[in-house]
């Protein structure tokens, strides 16, 4: 069976997700874009162009250049709306069959239906040539106030773009779905959805796994697009006041400047200054003039202002509307990009004195939705197939005290993860595998899992052996940890029941514990790999001074000796930089062994640098 | 389920099949079913596997794709800073010629696969490679949807444009 794509087909931008093994993705269109704007145009070439081409054209082209056309959907030419919106919009506006809206496009009548599946046949080939393979089923989205003749629109659209529309969900509801709500039992979340160019908000309550809209309102006339326009208008007056000159019947001036004023914007929501820069812009009788100024957050949200209290004025409409209080919320979902700027954030939170869900990008969230309904549809995720994610990081203790992680947590299970490890000193003959689980650097900090030892190590020099350590957690979280001696085949493992009594608070408390310490643990890490390098460079020059000790010249014997005698004082004193600094000193004064030893018996270099010793990675 | 097949009551047969041929198949059949739900089980670990092998390599492939989104971006502002340099150097000495930087620029640029490009005029317009800021008008019916002139040039990235060309275009008005 095909996949079914989620289609978020909205206003002034779309967007379209599916879901891949389980998990939902933005599909990006052929320009490599992950919205497409809901714009159609016929050239004057007579070319059909759908999306950011049609709408980079419109300048020239605004008779046949259609955007908006949700407005239209499954009105009559005599609604109030579409007597309203009809003068507002360059292209024409006829009457169709029955009364219905029909728009002039290159000369022809279409219907609002054919102008959306001309965007939807847009986003069904570029999905289709991005997963190559074709699609035929499609869930759409439409706001929540849309009725059944604008439902029923949308979804004759689909059919003339060649989709088979298995579903029409509201768009709240999809945002809902994206948060994984509908599992939730008896709940009441509002979606505040701020987009490019319109504001809605819904209460919604979730029953048996069924999504209900309790209630819906907004502004089909504001959103982002309108904050745009009032940074540009504040940035051409202030530049007036500055220059004198007025840039607001300079076109390119005016695109310089929306693009400015967007990136200011944006950038605004995670700073409380930005600089607009915008060199060249005019110029006058005194050469070129620059525009340089300085916008504030607090410049931004003062603009922002009426659009921000309306809709939060709006919000308390719909909530009583649905009779209901702020405090009956459980949750409020955010959608629209416009919903990136604290100042909406703080409204919203301060409204319902709870932190708004936003993880998800406001700008996909609808989509995303639609395409987890579809996966529900396809029943693509088996429960067999639902797999876990290891909560803490697994590991084993090495040289010096470390942990070292072999899987990382969030790992999805069932996994397995092998690394060879070494012996620490010469003739070692076992070695003890210390499991431990968490996030703190050394394996002291960490909860031990279970401990056993490999013995029958044959004698050899430190760092020769061969240890490969395998931990192979199976679907139910048992961890199975193997170490087998490659040399001799001989092995060691042992089973830890899945979580080991962790309950989630301790998982919490432990993650939290890492963050704590993790400066702490930095500098613990970083002694011990220290104190393994002095190790393995006393024992490596300690040996070659024994290896060349006919060559080496009492000189070279006593600065060397020297400086393996002030590398072991170092190590203990715990300091960091005094054993890093003294293991240089001794590594340099080596080279002098092998100067003197100029014979071709150049002593065979050290395994590696071995900081913990050993590790290897298989 | 075994219990199912252990509590199945052997019936005579008529004719063919006596007792001990069809003990023989029932302990027949619960070998296969045995080595069934084996094979069940082994196919299920390793298709749990192979999922989770694939959502983890997903993961790992977000964190390289990551980086080598800083790799290629570290690559790309190593360039833009000998241009800066250049900058200074120019402001330090007072020059006013730019052109040299300009060209250093460009060719920085170019080295990464970008490309400017400034349309003519007379050129057709096309909206994959044009932006228009503004119509001018024309009483000349050849010169109608032809750029009029180039405001800012465009830029190509291995011949996808990034940054059309902003231009302002003629409108045939009779």
């Amino acid at each position: 069976m095909g996949k079914i794509l989620g289609i978020d087909l909205g206003t002034t931008n779309s967007a379209v997700a599916i879901v891949e093994a389980g998990e939902p993705r933005i599909i990006e269109n052929a320009e490599g874009n992950r919205t497409t704007p809901s714009v159609v145009a016929i050239s004057k070439t007579g070319e059909r162009l759908v999306g950011l081409i049609a709408k980079r054209q419109a300048v020239t082209n605004p008779t046949n250049t259609i955007y908006g056309i949700k407005r239209f959907m499954g009105h009559q030419l005599s609604d109030p709306a579409v007597q309203k919106d009809m003068v507002i919009v360059p292209y024409k506006i006829g009457e169709g069959q029955g009364g219905a809206v029909s728009v002039t496009l290159g000369g022809t009548a279409y219907s609002p239906e054919e102008v959306s599946a001309m965007i939807l046949q847009k986003l069904k080939s570029d999905a289709e040539a991005k997963i190559g393979e074709p699609i035929t089923e499609a869930i759409i989205t439409v706001p929540a106030y849309f009725d059944d003749a604008q439902r029923q629109a949308t979804k004759n659209a689909g059919k003339i773009a060649g989709l088979d529309v298995k579903r029409i969900i509201n768009e709240p509801t999809a945002a809902a779905l994206a948060y994984g709500f509908n599992k939730r039992k008896n709940e009441q979340i509002v979606v505040y959805d701020f987009g490019g160019g319109t504001f809605d908000v819904s209460v919604l309550e979730v029953g048996d796994d069924v999504i209900e809209v309790k209630s819906t309102g907004g502004d089909s006339h504001m959103g982002g697009r309108d904050i745009d326009q009032k940074i540009v208008r504040w940035i051409a007056e202030n530049f007036k006041k500055e220059s004198g000159i007025d840039v607001s019947k300079d076109p390119l001036a005016l695109q310089r400047l929306d693009e400015a004023a967007e990136k200011a914007k944006h950038e605004l929501s995670t700073t409380l200054e930005t600089e607009i820069n915008i060199p060249f812009i005019a110029s006058d009788t005194s050469g070129p003039r620059h525009l340089l100024m300085k916008l504030s957050r607090a410049t931004l949200e003062e603009l922002a202002r009426e659009f921000v209290d309306r809709s939060i004025a709006i919000t308390k409409q719909v909530l009583e509307s649905a009779q209901m209080k702020a405090s009956d919320i459980e949750e409020v979902v955010m959608v629209g990009g416009q919903t990136r700027m604290p100042a909406i954030q703080d409204a919203v939170k301060a409204l319902f004195n709870k932190e708004p869900n936003r993880s998800i990008n406001p700008d996909e969230v609808v989509a995303v939705g639609a395409a987890i309904q579809a996966g529900i549809l396809q029943g693509d995720v088996k429960d067999v197939l639902l797999l876990d994610v290891i909560p803490l990081s697994l590991g084993i203790e090495t040289m010096g005290g470390v942990a070292t992680k072999l899987i990382e947590r969030n790992t999805t299970i069932p996994t397995s993860k092998s690394q060879v490890f070494s012996t620490a000193a010469d003739n070692q003959t076992s070695v003890e595998i210390h499991i431990v689980q968490g996030e703190r650097a050394m394996a002291g900090d960490n909860k031990t899992l279970g401990r056993f030892h490999l013995d029958g190590i044959p004698p050899a020099p430190r760092g020769m052996p061969q240890v490969e350590v395998v931990f192979d957690v199976d679907a139910n979280g048992i961890l199975k940890v193997t170490a087998k001696d490659k040399a001799t085949g001989k092995e060691q493992s042992v089973r830890i029941e899945a979580r080991s009594g962790l309950s989630d608070a301790d998982i919490e408390r432990m993650k939290k514990d890492a963050d704590a310490h993790a400066d702490q643990d930095k500098a613990a890490r970083e002694l011990a790999e220290a104190r393994n390098a002095a190790d393995s460079l006393i024992y490596t020059a300690e040996k070659s001074l024994i290896d060349h000790k006919d060559t080496v010249t009492d000189t070279v014997r006593t600065t060397v000796q020297g400086a393996i005698d002030a590398l072991k004082q170092a190590r203990e004193t715990g300091d960091t930089a005094r054993i890093r600094s003294a293991t240089e000193t001794l590594s340099r004064e080596m080279q002098a062994i092998g100067a003197s030893a100029q014979q071709g018996n150049a002593q065979s270099p050290e395994p590696g640098s071995q900081p913990d010793g050993n590790a290897q990675s298989s | 389920m075994q219990d199912d097949i252990h509590d199945v009551v052997l019936e005579e047969e008529d004719g063919e099949g006596n007792t001990a041929s069809l003990q023989h198949k029932n302990k027949e059949l619960r070998e296969k079913l045995k080595r069934t739900e084996a094979e069940c089980g082994e196919n299920l670990a390793g298709w749990q596997r192979t999922k989770a092998d694939f959502v983890n390599l997903q993961r790992r492939m977000r964190e390289a794709e990551a980086s080598a989104l800083r790799t290629g971006m570290a690559r790309i502002i190593t360039e833009v800073v000998a241009v800066f340099d250049s900058l200074e150097a120019a402001a330090a000495s007072g020059a006013s010629d730019i052109a040299p930087i300009v060209r250093q620029l460009e060719a920085a640029l170019q080295r990464h696969g970008v490309l400017r490009y400034t349309p003519q005029t007379g050129e057709r317009f096309d909206p994959e490679r044009h932006e228009p800021m503004q119509v001018v008008a024309t009483t000349s019916k050849e010169e109608d949807n032809t750029i009029a002139s180039a405001l800012q040039s465009g830029y190509l990235l291995d011949s996808a444009v990034i940054r059309p060309a902003r231009v302002s275009v003629f409108h045939f008005e009779a």
